[in-house]
């Protein structure tokens, strides 16, 4: 059915992500470049960049806490119709089992592990404002992961960041 | 993102399964923020009316319970959260129903197992009541059918769990 969007964006193509946020294993971070390099290599026009400053835009971190289900979380700001976006936070649910594993949390869920890298494209995707994708499609927006399951950036994920980024 | 059930993983692993009614979406919208990450968590409570137990807690909830869901509007947070299950008022559905979330819950509060994937509408005429989850995968079901197979894995996850 192809993608969504509020066509909110970044200014200038460009997000800054800190890779050292609370809880977030070094381990991981092999799995965060990846699923940004999926991204930029979708579009020139926009690029998730590191950034180890706290003057990033967005903060990726790992929580530990019991969940109906909830394995990846994205916050943006602002919330405001129109406004270019600012930053937030990526929160991993440690609840739960990944590959990688983390290095010193163990999982209350043991029916894993799930693929950090495809998680975090997902939440990626949700950086660039693109919304959840509920078609049934094979899609990177598809909100739910299975155990063992790695996605790479379908057609309509590809053209959701060529639309919002020419 | 959410992990993804089957309906027998829904089954088994809810609290509490109910037929039901919604009486007051989002009566209430709070934030709270979460562990040392300093993530700002928006939700919603919903009240819903129960008129059928499918699978009861091991504890009196009554028959008025309120569904706590992410996402919500406070002064300090405007969250939304596209595949979490969504109430509307004077909605007939079946819900999954946990105690767990992100935060402790109050008594009577549940959560929706699964976001959208714990949230069956259910609409049609009485002699031919289907019951639907949000997506275009998840194909309506008639709501007997439904039932039964809801029974079974109850049944079934029973039969192994005895002595």
């Amino acid at each position: 059915m192809g993608f969504s969007t509020d066509y909110r964006k970044w200014r200038g193509g460009v997000c800054k992500i800190n890779l050292t946020g609370p809880g977030w294993d070094p381990a991981w971070v092999p799995s965060a470049r990846s699923a940004m390099k999926m991204w930029n290599a979708a579009t020139a026009k926009f690029k998730f960049m590191e950034d180890a400053s706290s003057a990033a835009n967005i903060h990726l971190a790992a929580y530990k806490f019991r969940s109906q289900g909830w394995i990846g979380f994205t916050q943006l700001r602002p919330s405001k119709p129109g406004s270019y976006l600012t930053g937030r936070d990526v929160l991993i649910n440690l609840w739960y089992e990944f590959n990688p594993p983390h290095s010193t949390e163990t999982a209350g869920d043991t029916a894993g592990p799930y693929q950090l890298e495809t998680i975090l494209a997902h939440e990626f995707g949700h950086l660039l404002h693109l919304n959840e994708d509920l078609s049934g499609s094979a899609t990177m927006m598809r909100p739910v992961i299975k155990p063992g399951q790695s996605r790479k950036l379908h057609n309509d994920d590809i053209a959701g960041i060529k639309t919002l980024y020419p | 993102m959410l992990v993804e059930f089957s309906l027998e993983q829904l089954a088994k692993q809810a609290d509490m399964i109910v037929e039901a009614h919604v009486t007051a979406p989002a009566v209430q919208s709070a934030s709270v923020r979460l562990g040392p990450t300093d993530f700002l968590l928006a939700f919603t409570d919903s009240r819903v009316h129960i008129d059928n137990k499918l699978k009861a807690p091991p504890f009196e909830t009554g028959n008025e319970v309120l569904i706590r869901t992410l996402g919500g509007r406070t002064p300090e947070a405007d969250v939304t959260v596209d595949s979490e299950a969504q109430l509307s008022a004077k909605e007939d559905v079946i819900l999954f129903l946990t105690r767990n979330f992100p935060v402790d819950l109050p008594p009577n509060v549940f959560a929706v197992m699964g976001g959208f994937q714990g949230k069956f509408s259910v609409s049609g005429s009485a002699h031919s009541r289907v019951a639907a989850r949000a997506g275009a995968d998840q194909d309506a079901i008639g709501i007997d059918n439904l039932r039964r197979a809801i029974k079974q894995y109850l049944d079934i996850n029973e039969f192994a769990a005895a002595p």
